[in-house]
């Protein structure tokens, strides 16, 4: 007995320290390490730490810079990093990593916790993303190299309204690495996906989903998610109507019901205004707010439905004439018409993020990138750099919603209650 | 000046030396010299020959490609191309149609109509005002306002369509709206949406495109009539009113006439102000309404081809508005060959060939 007391008396308080060795932090503090990414300095919200000679990043400001998203499951200490082209799986204090669902591979070091922040170490940085990673210790200046290093000539095309945005993105993109070349270029969305199958494009914008055609015929095209648009219903100032339920647009806009006295509204008759054939926001419109709706599958636009080139001459037609109705995208929303609300949810960024489906705004679209089978390294660049801190950043001024969530798949991203 | 004479003539005296020295060398027309240039003139030739062949080839090879272009639609719908009217929602459709199974059906008689009804009506107002205007500047008005009145007519001829448009679009169509009262739009809304923008903007906005064509080539042909035909029939005691309607104008009519047809092309072509003021709705006006007939929105091919164009990258959209350019293309030969033929008829008759 004494000599299980001795052990008990004379381990525990080891053992106890051990504990706290291995926990309590001993990292060091690499105080004024400047980081550089792609020639610009980043600005972290932690500083740099070193643990057993190896230097570790906060994974947030990491993630941003790269156009990566973290998923943190606290149950089980893992967290995962999303990009376009591989989906890193690991978890704190164990040194190896899970790349694409399969694919082990052995770190120097383990990625850590300090405080709240994940941090990841330099090794992970430079073998598994595979930027180019320069660490100065004597000048303490660590470089990263991603998107400068990015060689040759990337044929993107397809929808509209994302032509602009990716215009805006190459130019970006361009200015801190001369040696990429793109060329971008419109033709909708449809267009654009036969194209990319044909091999004509890298890269096919869509601002809709694929159809079930398109995803039999081709089973192999990955989807790259990027952000979210809405589409708004406008009505003219002087109408008093404020609100419409979504069957009631559907019946507007096939013809069934003409007078605005059927919609709560004054008894004068309504105006729909559509957008030409062709033009991306019609096509979402009657993807996503006509046709679900309607029982037989092959509704029609009412034939008085006044057709406009684009979003602006719809909205100035609303603003025109007393008795229209017309849908225009988002950004084109101003004090000159009025946005009603469908189903009493509001049109903005957070009914259009919405994951409860019942409080969602339904004329919405995503826009994303579509590659035929899994990205090339130039296309994974490119598609991470739209989801970097600087593409983020033209999206928002377009008037798009950058979609935080990209990896989680429709099937789980949206509830009922 | 003798001296500087006796200095001229040597100069000249040894030129002539020295060129009959080295005749062979410096002589223009030698042999070789005359052989040279004629292989020179017949490559020439030969050269223009085959560019303007060249340039005939090139437009044989865009009728060829716009008609094989559209053959398909031609081919699948026939006659009823010309004579079915549901273009807005078939190119709708055709548009949205899964790629495996392209929608065909295709009928543009309401835009063969509109473009029709914008171009005649247009021409109804233009052509009188536009051969009055012309006899007004060319007889009666006084001297110094002629030059400022003809240089008038040239700047609004050469004024870019889309200015036509736009004011067509903030002042013709607000006028016609003012017209419209709440009452008839209810009456017509399970028809047409009468917004102002109508059949009668078109046609408004058209005469005032076409007006300056018609009114610069009659004030040509009119100019270009023989002084002494004027002059004879003054001296026979006819007024200046009937000189102008019984000598100069029947002279002067095979170049009018050139002139309504060229005009007449230009309003069948004529597209971006179309699409702007005529509603872009394929609607069939109906005359028995009257006034309301005329507010009823037209869409033109013209206007189609530009309006629909975000769908040419469907293969039957594509092909379809091809055809709608065929139709069009077709229009505008037989329109150019048929001023050629009334020139050639109507010389003849006045016994002016």
């Amino acid at each position: 007995m004494t000599f299980r007391k001795m052990i008990i008396i004379v381990f525990f308080p080891i053992l106890m320290v051990a504990i706290c060795c291995s926990t309590a932090s001993f990292f060091v503090r690499a105080d004024n390490v400047k980081v550089y990414f792609d020639g610009e300095m980043l600005s972290l919200c932690t500083e740099p730490i070193i643990n057993e000679d190896s230097v570790y990043l906060p994974a947030s400001d990491i993630c941003n810079a790269f156009g990566a998203a973290i998923e943190i499951d606290d149950m089980e200490g893992k967290f995962n990093i999303h990009m376009a082209e591989a989906t890193i799986e690991m978890k704190e204090g164990i040194e190896f990593v899970n790349l694409n669902h399969g694919t082990i591979i052995e770190l120097d070091n383990s990625p850590l916790i300090n405080g709240d922040e994940m941090m990841i170490s330099l090794s992970l940085i430079k073998d598994v993303i595979k930027a180019d990673v320069k660490y100065n210790a004597a000048k303490k200046i660590i470089s990263i190299d991603y998107f400068s290093t990015m060689k040759g000539t990337l044929r993107i095309g397809g929808s509209e309204n994302f032509t602009n945005t990716c215009l805006r993105v190459v130019k970006s993109l361009k200015e801190i690495n001369p040696d990429f070349k793109a060329t971008v270029m419109g033709g909708g969305s449809t267009s654009g996906f036969q194209a990319c199958v044909e091999g004509i494009y890298d890269i096919a914008n869509m601002s809709r989903t694929l159809t079930p055609d398109e995803k039999y015929k081709n089973e192999d095209v990955v989807v790259n998610k990027i952000a979210c648009e809405g589409i708004a219903i406008v009505v003219n100032k002087d109408n008093p109507v404020d609100s419409i339920e979504w069957g009631d647009i559907v019946r507007i806009y096939t013809g069934i019901y003409d007078n605005w006295d059927m919609v709560k509204g004054e008894d004068k008759p309504i105006f729909v205004n559509i957008q030409e054939p062709g033009s991306s926001t019609l096509s979402t419109f009657y993807d996503v707010g006509i046709k679900p709706l309607i029982e037989d599958k092959k509704a029609i636009f009412t034939d008085t439905a006044m057709p406009h080139t684009s979003n602006g001459l719809s909205r100035q037609a609303v603003t025109e004439e007393t008795l229209s109705i017309g849908f225009i995208s988002f950004p084109f929303i101003d004090d000159t018409v009025k946005a009603i609300k469908v189903s009493n949810i509001e049109p903005n960024k957070e009914s259009v993020l919405e994951t409860n489906l019942k409080k969602r705004w339904i004329y919405t679209c995503y826009l994303s990138m579509v590659t035929n089978g899994e990205p090339s390294e130039l296309s994974a660049k490119f598609i991470n750099y739209v989801r970097s801190a600087k593409g983020r950043e033209v999206i928002e001024e377009e008037g798009l919603f950058y979609l935080d969530n990209f990896y989680i798949d429709d099937k789980f991203l949206y509830t009922m209650e | 000046m003798i001296n500087y004479s006796n200095i001229l003539i040597g100069v000249i005296i040894i030129n002539t030396k020295m060129t009959s020295n080295k005749q062979d060398k410096f002589m223009l027309f030698s042999k070789r010299n005359i052989k040279l240039k004629n292989i020179k003139e017949y490559f020439g030739e030969k050269l223009m020959f085959i560019l303007s062949f060249f340039s005939a080839i090139i437009i044989l090879i865009l009728f060829i490609y716009i008609i094989k272009k559209s053959w398909k639609v031609f081919d699948f719908n026939g006659l009823d191309f010309i004579f079915n009217n549901n273009f807005d929602q078939q190119i709708f459709f055709a548009f949205i149609a899964p790629p495996g199974n392209p929608i065909w059906d295709f009928g543009i008689g309401g835009l063969i109509i509109g473009t029709l009804a914008t171009t005649f009506g247009a021409l109804l107002i233009a052509v009188p005002l536009g051969i009055g205007t012309a006899i007004v500047i060319t007889e009666l008005s006084p001297l110094w306002s002629r030059r400022f009145l003809k240089s008038l007519v040239n700047f609004l001829a050469s004024l870019p369509s889309i200015v036509y448009g736009l004011l067509g679009l903030m002042v013709v169509v607000r006028f016609i709206r003012s017209f419209i009262d709440i009452e008839l739009q209810s009456k017509y809304v399970s028809y047409c949406q009468l917004t102002g923008k109508s059949l009668l903007a078109g046609i408004i906005v058209l005469s005032f495109m076409i007006l300056p064509i018609i009114t610069s080539l009659t004030m040509d042909s009119l100019k270009s009539v023989p002084k002494s035909y004027k002059e004879a029939s003054l001296a026979l005691g006819l007024s200046h009113w009937r000189t102008i309607v019984k000598v100069i104008i029947p002279v002067a009519s095979p170049g009018i006439i050139t002139g309504i047809i060229l005009a007449t092309g230009t309003a069948v072509g004529e597209s971006i102000a179309m699409s702007m003021v005529t509603g872009s709705v394929a609607k069939i006006p109906n005359p028995v309404t009257g006034f309301t007939g005329f507010i009823y929105p037209v869409l033109t091919l013209a206007a189609a081809i530009v309006n629909k164009s975000q769908t040419l990258s469907g293969e039957s959209t594509s092909a379809v508005l091809f055809a709608c350019g065929a139709v069009l293309l077709i229009a505008c030969t037989v329109l150019s060959l048929s001023a050629k033929l009334v020139n050639y008829v109507v010389r003849r008759r006045l016994g002016l060939d």
